[in-house]
């Protein structure tokens, strides 16, 4: 059984900035209270798999799952994720610019259930939509800070650097970070 | 130049604010008895710098952390520093310059 479903919203930032959120794997663990520690299994300047450990809603309980990103054309992204009892998740992320500032997101969900949740269909559209609610207001500052930054003339890795052309920002993947970064499988 | 600002700003012994002089956002906090100011951008991604309860100005970002004294990061292999002003009393108010 497929359940489609939509979620749009429109940011005050870069098309630029909201895709440096998206594929800014690090802040994971420790912005989004239902996710635990995450680990990158492979990754290219397309795809990226990340092993993680997210909360059961309005449970304790944090349970395994596979978290994966791949770049589409214009820069939108899949996620699929395959979480417990035989449920997938398939998200299409699509970025809209409408200005240098301004950008709309629409989320087309894929929700591919086995028949036996039929009866908890319902619920289960209603907790993504909380998931994707909760998860977006934990980015909000995130990216209007980045946003704020970069027209300051911050330079990643760097820091407040007036001459800096940062504000002209583009992601080019896969993000760059540290060798021990926490990402990374130790 | 300079930037001067009031003591009184400090709530809880720390202020944040954007300096369109230094075309920066500074964070200025007082600590055993001195004024410290520093850019108010993590390094790594422009996250906000705050002291915590470790006496270290912690970015909840990516969990960067920096020492107040030497201003070095303390949990990666990140070789630069933050970005220091210099901070003057006078009287009521900080003269605050690079």
């Amino acid at each position: 059984m497929i359940i489609n479903f939509k979620i749009s919203r429109t940011i005050n930032v870069s098309k630029n900035v909201a895709l440096w959120n998206t594929w800014d794997h690090e802040h994971l663990t420790f912005v989004h209270q239902q996710f635990g520690k995450s680990t990158i299994l492979y990754e290219d300047s397309n795809v990226v798999f990340i092993k993680t450990r997210v909360q059961i809603p309005y449970t304790p309980f944090f349970m395994n799952t596979i978290h994966t990103l791949t770049r589409l054309k214009n820069d939108n992204v899949l996620v699929i994720d395959s979480v417990p009892f035989g449920i997938i998740t398939k998200l299409k992320m699509e970025y809209i610019e409408l200005g240098k500032s301004k950008t709309l997101l629409n989320n087309y969900y894929e929700l591919h259930l086995p028949f036996i949740f039929y009866p908890f269909k319902s619920i289960l559209i209603k907790l993504i939509k909380k998931w994707n609610n909760v998860n977006w207001l934990e980015d909000l500052p995130l990216k209007t800070r980045r946003q704020q930054a970069l027209d300051m003339g911050f330079r990643d890795f760097y820091g407040n650097d007036p001459s800096s052309k940062d504000h002209l920002y583009k992601v080019k993947l896969p993000l760059p970070r540290l060798k021990d970064s926490i990402l990374n499988e130790k | 130049m300079k930037e001067i600002v009031k003591k009184s700003c400090l709530k809880n012994h720390e202020y944040r604010f954007i300096s369109k002089i230094f075309s920066d956002e500074i964070y200025l906090v007082f600590l055993d008895d001195n004024y410290i100011a520093i850019s108010g951008f993590c390094p790594h991604y422009g996250g906000p710098l705050k002291i915590n309860n470790n006496n270290e100005f912690h970015c909840y970002w990516h969990d960067w952390k920096f020492d107040v004294n030497n201003l070095s990061c303390k949990n990666y292999s990140y070789k630069n520093k933050l970005k220091k002003y210099n901070v003057i009393e006078k009287g009521d108010l900080l003269e605050i310059s690079l």
